[in-house]
């Protein structure tokens, strides 16, 4: 009797299942790997901007950075590291980012809410469906594309109708950056309206109230924490934002509330040396770090806020 | 009893009107009116796009040929083209999706499928969240200091902006693969491991295949943004060079033929390859004061605006056939 010699079921069995958990395991550990990619590249940014910022305060005072200084007997605040008479005060720079990013909102703002507005309550759910993505196109379009309309297009336009309005000015990249925030501001608000119970809107259409009037007293009302998650991330954005600053508003940090004035905004200050050969080292290459820092932390802030309101939203309704 | 009539009567004589009124005509004028703002509102945004794209095409006109892509930067705006930003371009995306797809999509699997509840893994989701919300421009600093300063001597080699563009889009593409994963049910799971699948094997066979239209959704729309950022590029310090790479960025040959120490050749980081791409020559040529140097900037304009709004709908049909 011949009979094919079969391993025993039990043994075969163990075998299989100790070498399928180690496989099992490797490749847990693997995707944690890969998923702790992220971690270091936070570690990496901290460590880049932190050592560099630490040298630049060497060389610098933090005082004048943050305050101005006196010089020759009167108070200076102005931005100049590049230059021969070196000024530190980070003032300038930060007045260009808010004064554009506050333009910015202006146009963002309500037009992103009420785009909110008409895809959760006046589109049907398939119109909706089909707008969505096409409304965040916007936010697809390459920002230097955004610089050139701004400037080439945006401009000239309000030359006509703004006296006094300088070939690169604040006002025409607020203006094209505010249609940049749209989509940032329209995709949130619109999930945060969504996400408002029905029986809310039913009760203020059963007390007679008219569409327009459950969107503005009921929905808005109770979406409010989702919207202003939604606006304090749209600031983020647009203080973050390089390309069309640096095209269109020019790279001259001055202290002014005049949106027709050349300004300078923090990114577009550290395009602009960054593209000039710095040595390391230098006042001016740490300075491009500095000013990095400050515009991390802004952005930080914004996004932990943001976070924070999105959270107590999501339990409120959950 | 007869007061409480008086009473009745007392309401009925004086005009309900002057206490209540519905003032409907007013209301839903000014229905009407929101109604108008909200659709204005909503078109505005794909208006402007119109008008932005007609203004770039109008502008570029005389310039949209061939000569685009067969010309290096050159001093004269007539024999100036595209050929080194667009190969830069190209290198880069290829070498982009080649990181960020194993790395995104293997840390979105491990947060959905792997991550237990703990101190760990909220770290991981809260630091995920914000650098998704890190200018871009910061990631250019990071690179700059790190890559460019750190391991390339200060040389802006096509690597350095390649890794940082993964960098720069590793979190986005991280966020949306996570919300295609978390949206295949459960019973699909709950089957395979019936059967007696492992969870590798359960997420390999059953999760990512169905997963799939989502995680492609997310690496394009990442990916085009990638390409079409500017400022890391510019803070890395890349220049508008002649970037003229031998053969395609893979070496396929070598691929297939088994000969893996040749597939990547050293263009990525030796041979002086300071590499241009598209967006950052659009930027030079913008801030040129020459009107024929905007011209072809408006020329490099549409050419990626084609390229990424490309990218932006064949996601968008992707995710509505997921649906």
């Amino acid at each position: 009797m011949t009979s094919p010699v079969t391993p025993p079921v039990e043994d075969l069995d163990l075998y299989q299942r100790r070498d399928r958990n180690i496989k099992e395991s490797a490749i847990g550990y693997a995707l944690f790997l890969c998923a702790f990619v992220s971690v270091l590249t936070t570690l990496a940014i901290v460590y880049v901007l932190a050592s560099e910022t630490v040298s630049f305060f060497g060389k610098a005072s933090i005082s004048e950075f943050l305050f101005g200084s006196i010089k020759n007997g009167s108070y200076t605040c102005s931005w100049t590291p590049q230059f021969a008479d070196k000024n530190f005060c980070v003032w300038p720079t930060v007045n260009g980012t808010l004064m554009i990013a506050l333009i910015a909102m202006l146009v963002a703002t309500p037009l992103g809410i009420a785009t909110a507005i008409f895809l959760s309550e006046y589109a049907s759910p398939r119109l909706g469906k089909f707008l969505r993505p096409i409304v965040e196109l916007l936010a697809g379009v390459p920002t230097v594309v955004y610089g050139y309309f701004a400037l080439t297009f945006v401009t000239p336009l309000l030359a006509k109708i703004v006296p006094g309005l300088q070939g690169f000015n604040a006002l025409s990249a607020g203006l094209i950056m505010g249609v940049m925030v749209i989509p940032t501001i329209a995709s949130i608000s619109t999930d945060a309206m969504i996400a408002v119970p029905r029986s809310l809107r039913e009760a203020a259409y059963g007390l007679g109230s008219t569409k327009k009037e459950v969107a503005t007293n009921i929905v808005l009302p109770a979406a409010l924490s989702g919207i202003s998650a939604a606006i304090i991330l749209g600031i983020s954005r647009a203080v973050g934002e390089t390309m069309i600053v640096a095209i269109a508003a020019g790279q001259r940090p001055i202290l002014t509330l005049d949106p027709r004035e050349t300004v300078g905004t923090m990114t577009a200050y550290i395009a602009q040396v960054a593209k000039g050969d710095s040595r390391v080292g230098s006042v001016e290459y740490e300075a491009l770090f500095a000013v990095g820092m400050t515009l991390f932390l802004i952005t930080l802030f914004l996004n932990i806020i943001s976070k924070q309101i999105t959270k107590r939203f999501q339990e409120t309704y959950e | 009893m007869s007061k409480g009539l008086d009473i009745l009567e007392a309401i009925d004589d004086s005009s309900s009107e002057s206490k209540f009124e519905p003032k409907l005509e007013s209301r839903q004028l000014w229905g009407k009116i929101f109604a108008a703002f909200c659709i204005f509102a909503t078109s505005l945004g794909l208006i402007i796009l119109a008008f932005l794209i007609f203004d770039v095409v109008s502008d570029a006109a005389s310039r949209l040929n061939w000569d685009l892509f067969q010309n290096y930067p050159s001093r004269r705006p007539l024999d100036s083209g595209y050929k080194a930003a667009i190969l830069g371009s190209v290198w880069m995306l290829a070498y982009v999706l080649l990181l960020v797809i194993p790395l995104g999509v293997s840390s979105a699997i491990y947060l959905e499928e792997y991550a237990k509840k703990n101190w760990l893994s909220e770290l991981i989701e809260l630091n995920i969240y914000n650098l998704a919300g890190i200018p871009s421009i910061i990631y250019g600093l990071l690179g700059l200091g790190l890559f460019v300063r750190g391991m390339y001597g200060g040389r802006a080699v096509l690597v350095t902006g390649i890794l940082t563009i993964t960098l720069l889009i590793l979190s986005p593409v991280i966020v949306i693969s996570r919300e295609a994963i978390r949206a295949v049910p459960q019973s699909i799971r709950q089957a395979s491991y019936g059967v007696g699948a492992t969870k590798w094997q359960t997420i390999r066979h059953h999760v990512l295949p169905s997963a799939l239209p989502g995680i492609l959704t997310a690496v394009i729309i990442s990916t085009s943004r990638g390409i079409g950022e500017t400022a890391p590029i510019v803070v890395l310090g890349a220049g508008t060079v002649l970037f003229d790479p031998k053969g395609s960025p893979i070496n396929f040959g070598a691929l297939f033929s088994g000969k893996l120490g040749d597939v990547f050749t050293d263009t990525l980081w030796s041979n002086d390859n300071f590499f241009s791409v598209m967006p950052y020559q659009i930027y030079e040529w913008v801030g040129s004061p020459k009107p024929e140097f905007q011209t072809l900037a408006s020329a490099g304009i549409v050419v990626l605006l084609m390229l990424v709004l490309g990218m932006n709908i064949v996601a968008i049909f992707l995710r509505n056939r997921a649906k």
